[in-house]
């Protein structure tokens, strides 16, 4: 019924004659051009006798499977990053150049051509500039100072989230760094973000009810949000707001100290599509990813090429001093924006920009770190290279003010947030890079040469120092396997990769100059998430698997011994029969792990699509099962949005449509609402 | 064997393959015109490195989806002329590329590669470069949202 006619509606969908015509007619002529600068007898002539050698070398010296790391070493190159002096510099950067134009460039000279075909070359990975971008015009934005506070910070830490109380908190990566989610409580009250409603329940056991419940703004808002709780405000993240015609966070400051009536303070809008925030002291910082339109832009409109923010109601383009771009051939007409808040009244304390993209945050009490994942354009002639490397900046906060520092380089990709680690002025990655290999073979009685590719994954973990120079490393771990999940635990870093089983790596970067391998255990199945439980432990979430196929089965807990990290031992497993997902497979927010409740909890969904909430305990004895409670809430599959949490001696559920209270003893439900 | 395919011979083969990705990406035809032809541009210089045709067909859609990346969804803003305008099909599959057109970018990739394209979980994980258990989450969470806009209409799992 869906497929059928989802299929017939995308069978009548056709790139017109016209154009299809157009297009071919293009490709033809760049393909002779390219054909013509790479003539073909003379190449193969060459090839026929480097690859002779290259054949024998291989036979004499190389082992068939063993991969030599011929990569080229760049990832020590660290760029600098320059701050832009006006608007107008910004604007012939962004601004599309006519010869990347699809449709301006026929009726070239093949001279021209050819200048033009290795232009292109170098705009590789950059098309996003060519391309006709997403509409980002604003044209009546006035510029104004952003209202409000100076960057001071209040050392005042009343009611802070991060206080430990008898309550558990979102899982976070660094202490101190809060991070954003649906569910939020002070151990008093609950406050639950669900699509553009804001609900605050009271955390009372059985006696437990619903307080309020407010809209949110909800033009063009289509997705759920994030939030902060601090002191009495409760800081609201709306992505998908759009505003002006233009992608941009949303952004509500509530005064919460009346839960039964919440009020709006502030209103302030990022550009930009929604990647993370952090909060850390009173400030809260916001990154986003923004996309120009290269083709309306205006010279005179910098809000037109420079992503803006808006403090109630007053629009005002990032300052042409806190943009920053790498030193590059070409640019994209992607900025990633960082915005800082005050989490009082919502004042904009400062804001950077960085021409690029971001995929992956990081953020310390001191630092925020991105990065982005570039594609390494190959050349043909390179043997062998790393296909993908991660560009990483450097931006120092500090009580709301960014600072750019520096930017450098990983090969590589990473996962997520926890493959990246701050530690003693060291900056460590672990990452999976994808070697290609050109394997060129000669038959008999044939002048070609046959060329192949073999690719090849590898981890590998880096150590940078402050200015993001690399001064360690260890590569060609883990070959055909990637890197799940990463923990670094001060000196020690802990991985595990995976393809058909899991080992888990423990290297000691102890001498952030020399890292080393310590130890490494090999185990069915692999891990998403790693959280550090209490002493000498450290719990891995994943998925059980087949040893000699690596099919994924059920969810698995393990239990790993790092008393000695040369010589980590799985203490006990638990793979939980007839469950295959779980949301916080794939975010570690939705995962509860509380050593002192000594409380490991997670949604999960069984082979028939029921909605469950796991809860273990660890004894001495291993894993204990503690309960398996039923989600009550008419959305089966939505266990995304689905968190646990306790306050004292009950336990919440909270999910699309209801909040269940169970004793945290018993785990019986003694309360429902809504 | 050797294996070798001219971009001339890959677009006219899989000119649509490409253009339906991209609109499934993009939500609009104007852009992924523009799209088409910068993925076989983008072909061009690595023709040499494909093995066959199942590789030929993945490297074109890893390309087309890395070309519509930054091709952010709030373009059809500008641009409204609505996909199903033209189309000759009945009411009840116009609403149903609507439908699918309001999911978030990356879950139109997962539901357009595995109901019209066909290819598995495993198989979109290994062309998208993701695991398993993501592609399988993007399915879920877009089946889910489907579920309650086609009103009853059934996605089979």
């Amino acid at each position: 019924m869906f497929d059928k006619n989802y299929k017939s509606a995308m069978d009548h969908i056709t790139v017109d004659r016209e154009t299809h015509d157009k297009i071919l007619d293009k490709i033809i002529l760049k393909e002779e051009l390219r054909d013509r600068k790479n003539p073909a007898i003379p190449w193969r002539v060459a090839f026929a006798c480097v690859a002779c050698i290259a054949i024998v070398l291989g036979i004499i010296f190389v082992p068939r499977d063993s991969f030599k790391p011929l990569v080229k070493d760049n990832t020590s190159s660290t760029q600098t990053l320059k701050v832009s002096k006006s608007y107008d510099e910004i604007y012939k950067l962004i601004k599309p150049k006519k010869d990347y134009s699809f449709w301006n460039g026929f009726g070239v000279t093949d001279d021209e051509a050819i200048i033009y075909e290795e232009e292109i070359e170098y705009a590789e990975g950059d098309s996003d500039g060519v391309v006709s971008a997403p509409s980002s015009t604003n044209g009546s934005s006035t510029n104004a100072k952003p209202g409000g506070s100076s960057g001071k910070d209040t050392s005042a830490n009343l009611g802070d989230e991060s206080d430990k109380g008898d309550f558990s908190n979102t899982t976070e990566q660094v202490e101190g760094v809060s991070e954003a989610d649906i569910v939020k409580t002070d151990g008093k009250h609950i406050y639950y973000i669900k699509g553009t409603t804001f609900s605050i329940f009271s955390a009372e056991g059985e006696a437990s009810k619903l307080l309020s419940k407010t809209e949110l703004s909800r033009e063009y808002t289509t997705d759920y949000g994030d939030m902060f709780l601090k002191g009495d405000r409760a800081i609201i993240l709306q992505p998908d707001h759009y505003n002006k015609a233009k992608s941009s966070v949303l952004i509500l400051i509530y005064d919460i100290s009346d839960p039964k009536n919440p009020k709006q303070i502030a209103q302030v809008c990022q550009d930009g599509i929604y990647n993370s925030a952090r909060m850390v002291g009173d400030y809260m910082y916001l990154i986003s990813n923004c996309h120009i339109n290269v083709y309306e832009i205006d010279k005179d409109d910098p809000t037109t090429f420079v992503p803006t923010t808006e403090v109630n109601d007053v629009c005002k383009p990032v300052p042409a001093d806190s943009i920053y771009r790498y030193e590059q051939e070409n640019y994209n007409s992607q900025y990633t924006v960082i915005g800082s808040y005050n989490y009082k009244d919502g004042a904009m304390c400062d804001t950077a920009s960085l021409l690029g993209g971001t995929d992956n945050i990081y953020c310390s009490q001191g630092n925020i770190i991105l990065a982005d994942t570039q594609y390494n354009d190959t050349s043909d002639d390179t043997e062998s290279y790393v296909a993908e490397k991660t560009v990483v900046s450097r931006l120092a906060i500090k009580t709301g003010t960014i600072e750019y520092k520096t930017s450098g380089e990983v090969d590589g990709t990473l996962e997520n947030q926890f493959f990246i680690d701050e530690y003693n002025d060291y900056f460590r990655f672990v990452t999976t890079a994808t070697v290609t290999t050109q394997v060129k073979q000669k038959f008999d009685n044939s002048e070609h040469e046959i060329i192949s590719y073999s690719r090849n994954t590898t981890a590998r973990l880096t150590v940078l120092d402050s200015e993001l120079k690399k001064v360690g490393e260890i590569t060609n771990l883990a070959k055909g396997e990637r890197v799940y999940s990463v923990r670094f635990m001060g000196d020690t870093a802990y991985f595990v990769t995976f393809r058909q089983t899991d080992p888990l790596f423990s290297a000691d970067l102890s001498d952030p100059t020399n890292p080393k391998i310590l130890g490494e255990l090999k185990i069915p199945g692999f891990s998403e998430y790693m959280y550090p439980y209490g002493d000498g432990l450290l719990l891995g979430f994943g998925m059980d698997a087949d040893e000699n196929t690596g099919r994924t089965r059920d969810l698995k807990l393990s239990m790993f011994n790092i008393t000695d990290p040369a010589n980590v031992t799985e203490q006990d497993k638990n793979i939980i029969d007839g469950y295959s997902y779980s949301p916080a497979l794939n975010n570690h927010k939705a995962m509860l792990v509380h050593k002192d409740k000594n409380l490991i909890g997670f949604a999960a969904t069984d082979d028939y699509s029921n909605g469950k909430y796991i809860i273990f305990k660890y004894t001495d004895e291993g894993f204990v099962k503690a309960a398996t409670l039923t989600i009550e809430s008419d959305y089966k599959y939505a266990m995304d949005d689905v968190r646990g949490l306790f306050v004292g001696d009950a336990f919440y559920i909270v999910s699309k449509n209801a909040l269940q209270v169970f004793d945290i003893n018993t785990f019986l439900q003694i309360a429902k609402i809504g | 064997m050797e294996y070798k395919i001219s971009a001339a011979e890959a677009f006219k083969k899989h000119s649509d393959m490409v253009y339906r990705l991209a609109v499934a990406r993009v939500k609009n035809k104007y852009d992924a015109d523009d799209i088409l032809q910068e993925v076989f541009l983008r072909f061009i210089k690595c023709k040499d490195s494909v093995e066959n045709d199942e590789h030929l067909k993945a490297l074109l859609i890893r390309i087309t989806i890395n070309c519509s990346k930054s091709m952010l969804t709030s373009s059809w803003f500008k641009r409204t002329e609505p996909l199903n305008e033209n189309l000759s099909v009945t009411d009840e599959c116009s609403d149903t590329l609507d439908i699918v057109m309001r999911l978030p970018q990356k879950y139109r990739t997962v539901i357009h590669m595995h109901y019209y394209m066909g290819y598995s979980v495993e198989e979109i994980a290994e062309i998208l470069k993701s695991k398993p258990s993501t592609v399988k989450s993007w399915l879920y969470r877009a089946r889910q949202k489907l579920k309650i806009d086609l009103k009853g209409d059934e996605v089979n799992v």
